[in-house]
């Protein structure tokens, strides 16, 4: 097995990330894999969007050599945000002065529209979601794994000493690129540098440690990234238009009221009770396509959706997991995968 | 050993090692004599042509295509770059969104709205492609000469934007072009590092405008906005057109529609299954409601009517009022079948023991608390007792025995209250005969087949008229008719040329929008040549949209339609219930009332009131022929063109008489402005001067007035002497006298405003008007002679029959157009602020940090961000 093993009972129990000292000391002067918390991806997300808005366009605007790729797809926040509240603004601010039934009229595509941008994000955040979830569940590989890259740019000007900047990254984000070297880094730190390639060998069935499991993980981790980032890109926006088309029923015509009586936690339980009701009742309709003139056209096409949505993320997921477990299929070979390494 | 031997065994070795040495200097040599003509590889990559936007638009979808090809690749292999994984998130935005356009397609009611979810998924596609290129890179290839989206094909063959990321800039452009591009953005060429500079600028530019980009795209929507908002009045304007095609072809596929709907499972699977429950739980012993409920099925209009709208099944109102003609017919067949087969009608025996003990106890009890029976009482139980079979579960005794052996039993009975009581009790007993099981059978079997046999065939054919002519002349938002209309109305408005201030007021409140109607009417009345251009506008319009839709349409498919029906309607066998449908035959009122005012020289008006009562025509032809007039020359039509009639003229009534009145408001204000009013005023009322308060009422009917107002308040009792004498000003009809001015002024009011009889009557004393009116042949309003259904009309559909009130429909429109407008003038002004943003800031492109330092190179060194 591998030399140099230490003693691996101070290695925090789960999974690979760095002891904390050792995170400390690494992470800021170099590219790290960042531990993950339930809001980790919320705060790279904010981090974003705030460093878009007050860096990285200023920046831009100013055609600074400085500026790359990631600021600028980091910006790509920013049309988002405002494209939505454009959305929402284009049909309902004009609405308050409107005469009685108009307004009501009116009020109603708002409220839709609004509904369908919010919940068009909800649905494609959920698509990518659920695909890469269901990855990680058959494979280990978690898609979404985030690292902190550290930039150094060149000064701005004469004696610039803030030369460094803070990138966050996905380890498999790049096809052509995956950052195996920090999950390398990330075992290391650890005291067993295979500490992440084994767990994957272990999903794909070897049931003992391999001698060098990269050789062989690496290639199934690619293909499997690359095969459910292309699920992703259609899955989530199939999930987007099942969100649209939700938002899109009668249902989500009327207020969705909170309860005038009761606590203030009964109340706002019934707030999501009624929402929850009302997201039901036009899942309902959007499958019987209920109440409209095409009503065949809309049953026909609401439930192509829903099925669509289902069966996007389902393929999808098989897709990028089928063959993962090749130790089942290995064919009889010469190499002795257990062999030590033989000091010559 | 040979030291000679040794020696050239030695020198052997040595002449390897020395070539070997030659060689490798050889190698030395050549690299450094051709050092200079050893070039890298020529790059392979290169830029696009720009190319015309058509082309780039095929090409794009062609690159779409691929990259459904590489998509799937990828998927099968796992193979990919990340440059077409990020093309694979576009394919799935497309995707998504056209999944999105269709489903919400699908669930538009109207064809317009349903071609603008495309349209908007399109435009704000397309204004998202557009708004980066229209206000960020043509401006700034317009001013620098070169394009910041700029495309290259890298030497993979993968396609690229030049100016993607900022620190990957691959230097593609000839010498040349940066020469031109240098001279285009100002650079001095003197500067032995002009095209490094000029290069720099470049890619700072793109870079700028790359972010301006990021910045400014969210707003793109307002350009989606603007653009659906322009394109819905050519949308519109395109599916009026494609529908008075699409109707035009249609005719002649009607019964092939027809056809299709009758076999549509899916419209008809509920009824099926109502007539199943029906026949199965109702097997013993039909009652009144299983007729009703069974009429109602079978009846073909029924259940069109239940899918329709409201104000349809009252103009159809005859054709609703079939279902009880049917369960009358249904009924009667069924009890000739019960007697026919029912010779062996059967009543329960124990039930019938049960009867006689319930009817006919004395009222005292014994110890046991039984009721003491009659002596005949007790003889009648006793010989059902006998009859019965001990072996039977359920034992029945023939109607004819059971009156048998009452009638035995009570010979000797001869109080009166006995008999009486007898009476009932016999009558009950005989009640609770079942029906004969085989016409219960008979009549279900029946039932199921006249339901698909005659009732599907007929309601599918007449429902696929409706939804064609509903298509065509109905009420809905969107039918060509009301397309039609509505343009119509906007063309009004526009000739009223309401300020942005009014239209806000005039949305208020009805009074307000009274007020600002009249006004203008009063302005445009008081003008000569306003008047002219206003009246002639808004004629010629009413007429066009008269004649396109009531001649070239209507007249045109009439006749299929009549043909249909009645081919559906002779297929009914003549021993069905339906039967009735067929022998159903209305009496053609126009030709009645002519019978009439030939015969007794009086207006059919007035012969209804001479006979003192309101009067069906039916009733008048019976009446006529008791006074010995010959009727059989009038014309009977049968049901069927009576639905024709209703569906297809009476419903555009509504919406033409909306467009007339706005032509009586404005003829009232000019003859008001003449001077004529005022004198005709003084002739009716005997030198009396107009009054305020009479201008006022004058008014309010021709504004306001629904026909509950016309046919209640205005003539409210009270009223009576000065009612008359308004609707003759109003109407100036001089022939109307007393209770008929009443009657008749608000029925050509409603109906006969435009005939041209009247219109023929007035044209004298109002040329300006009538000359242009009476022209159009169109106005007699066909449609009204035959909607002259009159005071018997129920008053939802003469209020249908009378259209929109002026001052409502004035009121709808300002409040549209006010919404319309109001939100024009918050986005429009936010879309130019934006644009203007946008391409302001664009004045500041170009500037390079440290442009200095790219000068005549010294011995200092090179060039270095940071110095």
């Amino acid at each position: 097995m591998q030399t140099g093993k230490v003693n691996q009972t101070n290695i925090p129990k789960n999974a690979y990330y760095a002891s904390e000292d050792v995170h400390q000391r690494l992470s800021s002067t170099s590219d790290q894999i960042i531990k993950k918390t339930p809001i980790t991806g919320a705060r790279i997300v904010a981090d974003k969007f705030v460093n878009s808005l007050f860096i990285y366009a200023p920046k831009g605007m100013q055609g600074s050599r400085n500026s790359n790729f990631y600021e600028f797809l980091s910006m790509g926040l920013i049309p988002n945000i405002t494209g939505s509240a454009m959305l929402i603004a284009l049909f309902n601010l004009a609405n308050k002065s409107f005469k009685m039934p108009d307004r009501a009229f009116a009020s109603i595509s708002g409220r839709k529209m609004a509904y369908g941008v919010i919940f068009y994000a909800i649905g494609k955040w959920l698509g990518q979601k659920f695909i890469n979830k269901g990855v990680e569940f058959k494979t280990g590989i978690d898609l979404e794994m985030p690292y902190k890259k550290v930039v150094t740019e060149l000064p701005d000007y004469p004696g610039d000493k803030d030369l460094t900047r803070i990138e966050y990254h996905r380890v498999f984000e790049s096809a052509d690129f995956p950052r195996f070297d920090l999950i390398n880094k990330m075992g290391e730190q650890q005291g067993n540098r295979h500490l992440w390639w084994d767990k994957i060998a272990r999903k794909m069935g070897f049931k003992d440690p391999l001698n060098s499991p990269e050789q062989l993980v690496q290639e199934k981790v690619r293909e499997v990234a690359v095969k459910s980032s292309s699920a992703r890109s259609v899955s989530s926006y199939i999930w987007a238009a099942l969100g649209v088309a939700l938002a899109a029923q009668a249902p989500f015509e009327s207020k969705i009221c909170m309860p005038i009586s009761g606590t203030r936690k009964e109340r706002i339980l019934g707030l999501g009770r009624n929402f929850a009701t009302t997201v039901k009742n036009s899942f309902v309709d959007l499958y019987n396509g209920n109440n409209f003139k095409f009503t065949h056209g809309a049953k026909i096409v609401g439930r192509t959706i829903i099925f669509g949505a289902l069966a996007s993320t389902i393929l999808g997921v098989w897709n990028a997991t089928r063959g993962f477990k090749v130790a089942d299929r290995q064919a009889d070979t010469q190499i002795n995968l257990k062999k030590e390494y033989e000091a010559c | 050993m040979d030291n000679k031997i040794n020696t050239s065994i030695q020198n052997k070795y040595l002449e390897t090692q020395l070539r070997k040495e030659i060689a490798k200097q050889d190698v030395y040599r050549a690299f450094v004599l051709n050092a200079n003509s050893i070039a890298p590889q020529q790059n392979r990559a290169y830029l696009l042509k720009s190319r015309n936007p058509i082309s780039s638009f095929i090409i794009s979808v062609a690159d779409t295509g691929k990259d459904v090809v590489e998509l799937g690749k990828a998927l099968v292999t796992g193979k990919s770059n990340d440059n077409q994984l990020g093309r694979f998130n576009d394919l799935g935005m497309k995707i998504g969104s056209l999944g999105i356009a269709s489903y919400l397609f699908t669930k538009r009611g109207t064809g317009t709205k349903g071609i603008m979810e495309f349209l908007g998924a399109g435009a704000f596609f397309a204004s998202m492609a557009a708004w980066p290129r229209l206000f960020i890179s043509e401006p700034l290839k317009m001013r620098f000469g070169f394009d910041i989206r700029q495309q290259y094909i890298d030497a993979q063959g993968r396609k690229k934007r030049l100016y993607l990321d900022n620190q990957f800039v691959p230097d593609l452009y000839s010498q040349e072009e940066i020469d031109k591009i240098a001279d285009k953005i100002g650079i001095n060429k003197s500067n032995p590092e002009y095209r490094e500079l000029t290069k720099e600028k470049m890619r700072t530019i793109a870079l700028q405008g790359n972010t301006l980009w990021m910045l400014t795209a969210g707003f793109s929507p307002l350009l989606t906005s603007m653009i659906c908002n322009l394109a819905e009045r050519g949308v519109t304007k395109y599916i009026v057109n494609s529908q008075y095609n699409k109707i035009l072809k249609q005719t002649d596929k009607l019964e092939e529609l027809a056809q299709k709907r009758q076999l549509d499972e899916a419209l008809n699977l509920v009824d099926f299954e109502k007539i199943k429950h029906l026949t199965s739980t109702l097997k013993k012993d039909p009652d009144d409601r299983f007729f009703t409920e069974v009429a109602r099925l079978i009846d073909p209009f029924g259940i069109i009517m239940n899918a329709k709208d409201t104000d349809d099944a009252n103009l159809i109102s005859e054709l609703t009022g079939m279902a009880p003609k049917i369960k009358g017919q249904l009924q009667q067949s069924f009890v000739a079948q019960n007697a026919k087969e029912g010779t062996q009608a059967l009543i329960e025996t124990d039930k019938a023991i049960d009867t006689v003990r319930k009817y006919l106890k004395s009222g005292y009890g014994d110890l046991q608390g039984n009721s003491s029976l009659g002596a005949h009482v007790r003889k009648i139980i006793d010989d059902l007792i006998a009859t019965k079979d001990p072996n039977a579960a359920i034992d029945y005794i023939t109607v004819e025995d059971f009156s048998k052996i009452f009638k035995e039993a009570t010979k000797e009975v001869v109080k009166p209250e006995e008999i009486e009581k007898l009476k009932n009790a016999y009558k009950n007993c005989i009640n609770l005969q079942s029906a004969n099981p085989e016409a219960i059978e008979k009549l279900c079997r029946d039932i199921e087949q006249i339901y698909s046999g005659q009732t599907r065939p007929i309601s599918a054919k007449v429902a696929t008229y409706a939804d064609f002519l509903n298509g065509l002349v109905g009420q809905k938002y969107e039918s060509l008719h009301t397309s039609i209309h509505l343009n119509s109305v906007n063309a009004l408005m526009q000739a009223l040329d309401i300020p942005d201030k009014e239209l806000e007021t005039a949305r208020g409140s009805l009074d307000a929008a009274k007020d600002i109607l009249q006004g203008h009417l009063r302005d445009i009345a008081s003008d000569d040549a306003n008047y002219k251009a206003f009246i002639s506008d808004l004629t010629s319009r009413q007429a066009k949209y008269e004649a396109d839709t009531v001649d070239k349409l209507i007249v045109s498919i009439k006749d299929k339609i009549s043909r249909g029906i009645k081919e559906a309607f002779s297929n009914i066998p003549d021993d069905s219930p339906l039967a009735i449908l067929k022998s159903q035959t209305l009496i053609d009122t126009n030709g009645l009332k002519k019978l009439v005012e030939d015969t007794f020289k009086v207006s059919y008006d007035q012969f209804i009131q001479e006979a003192g009562k309101d009067l069906t025509p039916e009733q008048v032809v019976a009446l006529l022929d008791k006074k010995g007039v010959d009727t059989n020359s009038l014309i009977r039509e049968p049901l069927f063109k009576r639905v024709i009639d209703l569906f297809v003229e009476e419903k555009g009534a509504g919406i033409r008489a909306t467009g007339h009145r706005y032509l009586l408001e404005a003829d009232f204000e000019r003859r008001l402005h003449t001077g004529e009013l005022k004198d005709y005023w003084k002739y009716l009322s005997g030198q009396e001067e107009i009054s305020d308060e009479v201008l006022k009422l004058c008014r309010s009917i021709i504004y306001d007035g629904t026909m509950n107002d016309l046919s209640n308040k205005f003539y409210a009792d009270g009223n009576g002497d000065l009612a008359p004498k308004i609707i003759k000003l109003i109407f100036g009809d001089p022939s109307a006298t007393g209770e008929d001015a009443m009657r008749a002024g608000l029925s050509k009011l409603t109906y006969e405003s435009c005939d041209k009889s009247m219109t023929q009557k007035l044209v004298a004393s109002r040329e300006n008007f009538y000359k242009i009116y009476a022209q159009m042949v169109d106005f007699a309003r066909p449609g009204h002679k035959i909607a002259d259904i009159g005071t018997d009309a129920l008053q939802k559909t003469q209020y249908s029959m009378l259209g929109k009130p002026g001052t409502e429909l004035f009121m709808d429109t300002a409040s549209k157009m006010f919404n319309d407008k109001h939100w024009m003038r918050i986005f429009l002004p936010m879309t130019l602020v934006v644009i203007g943003i946008t391409l302001l800031s664009q004045m500041f492109f170009g500037k390079v940090k440290n442009e200095h330092l790219y000068k005549q190179k010294k011995d200092d060194g090179g060039v270095n961000a940071g110095k």
